[in-house]
């Protein structure tokens, strides 16, 4: 039986003329800035400096610490948001995490307020705090330093930053909690169960030291949890409080409403659909005081809310209106935080969110259609809203879905001009079934961040574990062990000058091997540093809303989830896969040049060298059209990378799943490298994530099956296929677009995401950025906003090849 | 950070004046991006900065605190090993030393003296020479952000000094 009954699936009806609380709300927020919050990190702290038992187990002081936390802010209402409870103490609040990467601010603390990209501001108070009382704390205390001083060899490759980003250094977070037994069951019914699991394992006597540990384990999710409901309790005072404060009859009875639901939920199971959102936020507030605010993804909310809003609507207290404004709140609470980013890193990271990923639609653990009527309500609140988190992610089921839930996402989309993203459950869910998760599971899949796949609630993904440059060692392989940029000094190891090679299969041979060096070098860290997360920061709260961890006695980090695995993304994929392809055909098939002569071009980055450079540009095979040797290089990378991590085993018995995700990296570290025998030349942004090069494919039709080509199934980690269109106007236009994503679907495609915006367009957004103020783009993964991002990432969005809807040709591009 | 007490002091004592308008100087120069400097005037630099930090902690309280219970052992060597120069802090005090020293937290090496310029005079882009490649560390990298808060706070308080200068 159909779930949607509505009559009118776009609800247009529904705008800010008649939501006037989400139109003031979402002014609000695109007036403010984010602050740095430092409430997070001086509770913390304190307690770890002051107040904690040093005699206890560290899994108890930490749950302690992060529960004292939790029990002792500020409950603050900054808005009339009809969801209570705030990640910050700040409207929007960049949260430190002293234990991961929030030193990196130090040398900034005193100009971070007025710095010319991204300021983030910070009182002077806050700042002297910082210096003088907290982060002295965390001087030798902070997760990498602690793995650095364990294994001090593993680092050494992480820290020249060029090769790979060991992740695990800022955060673990990625994954999607199971929020359906927060609000199907409750906080309470989670603490007896560790209370009851701790009793029976305390009737044993004398445990081992598994079963100590698990005990600890037992203990430490009920301290945590407890921070919630104390969170939850002082909001509720703290709403009853401004409730009898307002004398504007309106504020009272939202205090006075809210004050009631947070002394429910979360401790008990929800009882109506607002209920269950606030229950969803006020754990979530909880996850980031325990976890760093990175692609903690909420996963499939209209699956798990839908019964709470059928029943509400069949009992006629709730109506559609309300349902969107309750949507929309929680929208904009997902966006009240943002991630803290050092000056620095606005090369590499700039301009994002705290991407949390929703997923909609798609099929059900049976198989069977899921797109129900709250599919739509979410659709709605996200085409009205157009901001930059949630990260809106679709699921489309070519075979169970019916076109007119297709047609709605492609009309979104054209609306909002980037989102949501699309993704292909076949291809999907096949690819988690390869990585050995079970039919239902997969089915139950939702997106982690960016666009990275995960059985909801059940997969410990940590899927942002290791993000690898794939050029890097082409270079290496080029110059012998060294790069441009760094001159003579070997960096690695030689593998041979290039110019002695006779054969292409000499040269694939000196970069895998290149390649496999970095990767085993990122793997190795990547496992020391699970060990030294599970020594000091284990994740006891996370671990109870999760699958698994409560029946095994293990937290996450041991390896208590169902599904566990590590992920690995790279970066320059299209870029190094051209430049295989144009070395093969210069050097060997054509004989255009040498091996040395490229060299050499590439070094003095084509000057003098007009004809070689034309030729590479416009004659060698580029990944992205049908060309057989583009085809071949493509795959065997892929192959090559998944055949190489899969041979790796994670600290947690898992595997390791490569991915083509980019964010902004593909641009910063574009920056970094020098010119490459596909013609890009030094200092370009790189493609963006499974992205053919921008200007390589002339043919919409042959990118598609390109990348659909691919075997999807040794790219478990997920990619970003970064697509821009002109105008979507028409019904006819509308229908093209459809057209070519089922298309796309049906040749292999795992995803698939749009700019709906022509190269003129974002020219004039860079050269006037008043004319587009809050212009929403898709990045390579995630959603930003086209102001915030730094010039390189600029350009590179503004680069892209964009095609015509029309003929399915690329549009050339003319510098503005 | 109360900086009052200590632009009294420093305009009061004349070396400590001397030291902090040398540091001003060094930072115009950068400004101007001077690209005819030896390593010797590299490491001139260096210690006029190193000068000035010793001249902030003993004339301020604040600033002093910022060493209070900070023991910590830095190594900057650059153009190869011909600038060494160690830092050491130990109860509430600064040492400079013209050698190489053990038990370092943090040594950092300058690939040119470009690099150590930018290095000492962009404290808020201590990263972006590492991502070039330009400095090198090894230790805790906690100690290279902490120690750039300081030589910020430092050129800050040197321009407020002399706004004009």
């Amino acid at each position: 039986m159909s779930k949607v009954t509505l009559l009118d699936i776009t609800l247009k009806d529904y705008t800010f003329d008649n939501l006037k609380i989400l139109k003031k709300l979402r002014e609000e927020l695109f007036e403010r800035g984010s602050d740095i919050c430092i409430e997070r990190a001086r509770y913390l702290t304190k307690y770890l400096k002051d107040l904690a038992n040093k005699d206890e187990p560290y899994t108890i002081q930490r749950a302690k610490a992060i529960a004292y936390y939790l029990a002792n802010r500020e409950p603050v209402f900054h808005d009339n948001n009809l969801i209570a409870g705030s990640t910050t103490s700040k409207p929007v609040g960049a949260p430190l995490y002293p234990e991961f990467f929030a030193l990196a601010i130090w040398p900034e603390l005193e100009s971070i307020s007025d710095r010319k990209k991204n300021p983030q501001k910070l009182t002077k108070e806050d700042a002297d705090e910082l210096n003088f009382d907290i982060y002295p704390y965390w001087l030798d205390r902070s997760i990498l330093e602690i793995t650095r001083a364990e294994y001090p060899e593993s680092t050494k490759l992480f820290d020249q930053f060029i090769f790979f980003i060991a992740s695990k250094a800022g955060c673990i977070s990625h994954t999607i909690p199971n929020y359906k037994v927060v609000i199907n069951k409750g906080l309470n019914y989670l603490i007896d169960l560790a209370s009851s699991k701790e009793k029976e394992l305390s009737s044993k006597g004398d445990l081992n030291d598994e079963q100590q540990r698990s005990l600890h384990f037992y203990q430490a999710v009920q301290i945590s949890l407890q921070g919630i409901l104390d969170y939850a309790a002082n909001v509720s005072k703290k709403a009853t409080q401004l409730a009898a404060e307002t004398s504007d009859p309106d504020e009272k009875k939202l205090f006075e409403e809210l004050a009631e639901i947070c002394k429910n939920v979360p401790a008990k199971p929800a009882s109506t659909f607002r209920e269950a959102l606030n229950a969803i936020w006020i754990v979530r507030v909880g996850l980031l005081a325990e976890n760093s605010n990175m692609a903690m993804s909420p996963g499939r909310l209209d699956q798990i809310l839908y019964p709470f809003y059928k029943k509400d609507i069949e009992e006629n207290r709730l109506t559609v209106e309300e349902a969107i404004e309750l949507v929309g709140c929680l929208w904009l609470k997902l966006s009240d935080n943002v991630i803290m980013v050092p000056e620095v890193s606005e090369e590499l990271f700039g301009g994002a969110g705290n991407v949390p990923a929703v997923t909609l639609g798609g099929i059900d653990e049976n198989g069977k259609d899921a797109v129900n009527d709250l599919t739509y309500v979410m659709l709605r609140a996200t085409e009205l809203l157009q901001t930059r988190d949630p990260n809106m992610c679709a699921r489309y089921h070519y075979k169970e879905n019916l076109e007119e839930y297709r047609n709605r996402v492609c009309e979104v989309i054209a609306n909002t001009k980037a989102v949501p993203a699309f993704y292909n459950d076949i291809e999907a869910i096949n690819t988690l079934m390869n990585q050995g998760v079970s039919l239902e599971d997969a089915r139950d899949y939702g997106v982690v961040g960016c666009v990275e796949l995960a059985s909801n609630g059940r997969s410990y993904n940590a899927s942002s574990s290791i993000i690898l440059n794939i050029v890097v060692p082409l270079e290496l392989a080029l110059y012998n062990g060294t790069r441009p940029f760094t001159g003579d000094k070997l960096l690695t190891f030689e593998t041979g000058d290039p110019s002695g090679f006779e054969t292409f299969e000499e040269f694939w041979k000196a970069y895998t091997a290149q390649l496999t060096y970095i990767i085993e070098n990122a793997i190795n860290l990547n496992n020391k540093m699970g060990l030294m997360h599970r020594k000091y920061l284990p994740t006891p709260m996370l671990s109870a809303i999760f699958e698994g961890p409560l029946e095994k006695g293990q937290d996450l980090i041991y390896g208590g989830a169902i599904y566990n695995s590590s992920g690995a993304t790279h970066i320059g994929f299209a870029d190094a896969v051209d430049s295989l392809n144009a070395i093969e055909k210069v050097v060997y098939n054509d004989g255009q040049c040498s091996f040395g002569e490229l060299i050499k071009a590439l070094k003095e980055n084509f000057d003098g060298q007009e004809r070689l450079y034309q030729y590479l540009v416009n004659k060698t095979p580029k990944y992205g059209t049908e060309d057989e040797t583009a085809k071949n290089n493509a795959n065997r990378m892929i192959e090559f990378l998944y055949d190489t991590y899969h041979n790796a085993e994670n600290y947690r018995d898992g595997k390791y799943r490569p991915a083509y995700w980019t964010m902004t990296n593909h641009a910063g570290m574009g920056s970094l490298s020098g010119a490459l025998p596909n013609g890009r030349k030094a200092k370009v942004p790189f493609a963006s994530g499974i992205t053919p090069v921008s200007g390589a494919a002339a043919e919409l039709t042959a990118c598609l099956n390109s990348v659909g080509g691919l075997n999807t199934l040794d790219i478990p980690g997920g990619y970003p296929l970064n697509l821009k269109f002109t105008r979507i106007s028409t019904e006819e236009d509308l229908e093209k677009f459809a057209s070519f994503i089922e298309a796309y679907f049906v040749s292999g495609g795992l995803q698939v995401q749009f700019n709906i915006m022509s190269y003129a367009m974002l020219l004039e957004a860079r050269k006037d950025p008043t004319k587009y103020p809050h212009l929403m783009v898709r990045v390579s993964g995630y959603s930003a906003y086209f102001n915030d991002l730094n010039e390189l990432m600029k350009e590179e969005l503004i680069t892209r090849t964009q095609y015509d809807l029309k003929t399915g040709k690329a549009i050339s591009y003319i510098e503005g | 950070m109360h900086d009052e007490n200590i632009l009294l002091d420093v305009r009061a004592d004349v070396r400590a004046e001397k030291s902090f308008k040398k540091l001003l100087d060094a930072i115009e120069s950068e400004s101007n991006e001077l690209e005819s400097i030896d390593s010797g005037l590299t490491e001139e630099f260096l210690i006029i900065l190193l000068n000035a930090m010793s001249w902030a902690f003993i004339l301020s309280k604040n600033f002093r605190k910022n060493i209070k219970n900070f023991d910590a052992r830095y190594l900057f060597l650059g153009d190869g090993e011909k600038i060494c120069v160690s830092v050491i802090f130990k109860n509430g005090k600064m040492r400079v030393h013209h050698k190489k020293i053990d038990e370092k937290n943090l040594t950092i090496k300058f690939k040119d003296s470009k690099a150590l310029r930018h290095y000492l005079f962009s404290p808020n882009d201590l990263l972006t020479p590492i991502l070039h490649q330009d400095i090198m560390t090894e230790g805790n990298i906690n100690y290279l952000t902490k120690f750039g808060y300081m030589s910020n706070h430092l050129m800050l308080l040197a321009k407020k000094l002399w706004p004009s200068h």
